[in-house]
């Protein structure tokens, strides 16, 4: 499978272009290995997060690999790193890499943030400051990482919930630039887009005209969470939830200005039945056929 | 600059010092100590599950409280050294023997080392099991010569203390069956098996999963206990699944 290193989308990846998906979760891994789960919908794709596949052997690597031979399956990295400024750690470089070829995923993805420093992981999606100095090293670690891969990577847009002094690009304008330097993708989180705003203030779709639409391979779609902090609210991106109204409000919005993009909808905490997850990709589904009908009209 | 950013932000989510984190903030009308807490919370509240998750028998002893106390202190020390959570937690065991937790329960620590060998078990390689069956066609002049490659998913956890049957009552299974000087884990299909074992298949297996011959280990099986019931520990060692294939003898004998 060849890669287009000009920001494109992969070819094979075409065919989910207006196609909803899920993430696969361990609850439902029954579900799919049985067969074909009641209510999935024709087309439908499945995304998983890399670092819950790189142990050696064991039941839930080889369901993974049973099912991805029945579905198309994306692969999406939490553990990478890219934008550590001690570089990236070559012996996750080298599992990714690894489960990649294994698995031949038609989507592939990590995150604009940080984990690892001094040797240590730790395991959330830190925050980066939009510097030129964060540019030049998430640039490097992500040309090194796409070389290892022979393929690009769809850069994920994070939830804010703070911002650094010393930034001097907008979250938009960073992401273009990346393009612009190494050839990725990108992404979009439309949660992320609409709690970040609603955490650091400013529209959710601002940036939407500053990044290279052909570019965006991929749409997320997820719940977060509403916390009180004295008479204010902090949203916190918990994938804990369904979609917000306000965010699918959004979703309408990017797809009108894009087009169809394969969307995931993403819940990995206090993961409910199936048929609620595939009830909400089939909400997306419709918005997508939607957006289409519209286009056709 | 990145690099110093990042040491104290990493300063601020394991050691509680963010003063060096807050002042690199932007500001805001939330408070930037409480939007740092988001992250401190993750990052904690994310190992504490790993943890608890490869521990359920010690976090049912301890009680969630208690066991989510050690365990974030544990985190907060043993930070990961890789984004691979589900080989986290290995010192685990050895931190509790310090707790206060298990001065009151002195088989709190191999209680936890049981359940690691369980979530290694889990996660390691793939191999073919060696079936009793196997052996059936050996001529018996070969079987003292007779060295078993062990299955990457073997593991024998050695305990004064009957840690099988404690983990059974702190999860509220059945009580298992057989001795209670080791814990035989091994995964050679789908489920983790456990196969509790006398002193004197303990000491034979040990012998055998270094690789010793069938010889020396059922001398050592005989030593430790002479009335070791030689060939049912044998039949149970294998049906466990401990050992993927035969080793060749330098004669080119085995099979």
């Amino acid at each position: 499978m060849d890669a287009i290193h000009d920001g494109a989308i992969v070819p094979a990846a075409t065919a989910l272009r207006a196609r909803a998906g899920i993430g696969l979760r361990t609850p439902h891994l029954p579900a799919f290995l049985e067969g074909e789960p009641e209510g999935w919908p024709a087309g439908g794709w499945l995304e998983v997060h890399a670092e819950n596949f790189m142990a050696e052997g064991g039941p839930r690597r080889r369901a993974l690999f049973a099912i991805a031979g029945r579905h198309p399956v994306s692969l999406h990295g939490v553990g990478l790193s890219l934008g550590s400024a001690e570089g990236l750690d070559p012996e996750q470089l080298s599992r990714l890499v690894a489960l990649e070829r294994a698995l031949r995923p038609v989507l592939l993805s990590e995150h604009l943030s940080w984990s690892r420093i001094d040797g240590r992981y730790l395991n959330d999606l830190l925050p980066l400051p939009y510097s030129e100095e964060a540019l030049a090293v998430f640039a490097e670690n992500l040309l090194r990482a796409q070389d290892a891969l022979r393929r690009p990577l769809l850069i994920e847009n994070p939830s804010a919930y703070l911002a650094f002094a010393d930034s001097c690009l907008s979250e938009a304008e960073f992401l273009a630039e990346l393009v612009r330097r190494t050839g990725c993708g990108l992404l979009l989180d439309v949660n992320n887009l609409y709690v970040s705003a609603q955490n650091l203030g400013g529209e959710p779709l601002a940036g939407l005209e500053s990044l290279p639409a052909e570019a965006i391979g991929e749409i997320h779609l997820a719940g977060h969470a509403r916390v009180a902090v004295g008479a204010e609210t902090l949203l916190v991106d918990d994938h804990g939830d369904r979609v917000a109204p306000a965010v699918w409000g959004l979703y309408d919005a990017v797809l009108a200005r894009l087009g169809p993009r394969p969307t995931l909808i993403e819940w990995d905490t206090r993961v409910p039945a199936l048929e609620v997850l595939l009830a909400e990709a089939a909400e997306a589904q419709r918005r997508l056929d939607r957006r289409e009908a519209r286009r056709a009209a | 600059m990145l690099l110093e950013t990042q040491r104290a932000f990493a300063r601020a989510l394991l050691a509680g010092e963010g003063d060096a984190a807050l002042a690199l903030l932007a500001p805001s009308r939330l408070p930037a100590g409480r939007r740092l807490a988001v992250h401190v919370n993750t990052v904690l509240g994310g190992l504490v599950g790993s943890l608890a998750a490869a521990h359920p028998a010690v976090q049912a002893v301890l009680g969630e409280q208690a066991f989510r106390a050690l365990a974030g202190a544990f985190a907060r020390r043993h930070p990961p050294r890789s984004a691979r959570l589900s080989a986290y937690g290995a010192g685990f065991a050895d931190f509790l023997e310090a707790a206060e937790a298990a001065a009151e329960r002195p088989w709190l620590p191999d209680l936890a080392r049981l359940e690691w060998a369980r979530n290694e078990a889990l996660f390691a390689a793939e191999a073919a099991v060696l079936a009793p069956e196997a052996l059936a066609g050996l001529p018996p002049t070969a079987v003292p010569e007779l060295r078993l490659a062990v299955h990457p998913a073997a593991r024998l956890v050695r305990s004064s203390f009957p840690v099988a049957a404690l983990r059974a009552q702190a999860l509220g299974e059945a009580p298992p069956e057989g001795g209670s000087a080791a814990v035989l884990v091994t995964r050679p299909a789908w489920s983790v098996l456990q196969a509790p074992l006398g002193p004197g298949a303990a000491a034979f297996l040990t012998a055998l999963l270094a690789e010793e011959s069938f010889a020396v280990a059922a001398a050592a099986g005989f030593a430790a206990e002479p009335d070791l019931a030689l060939e049912a520990a044998f039949a149970l060692v294998l049906r466990q699944g401990a050992f993927s294939r035969l080793i060749p003898s330098i004669q080119g004998e085995a099979t």
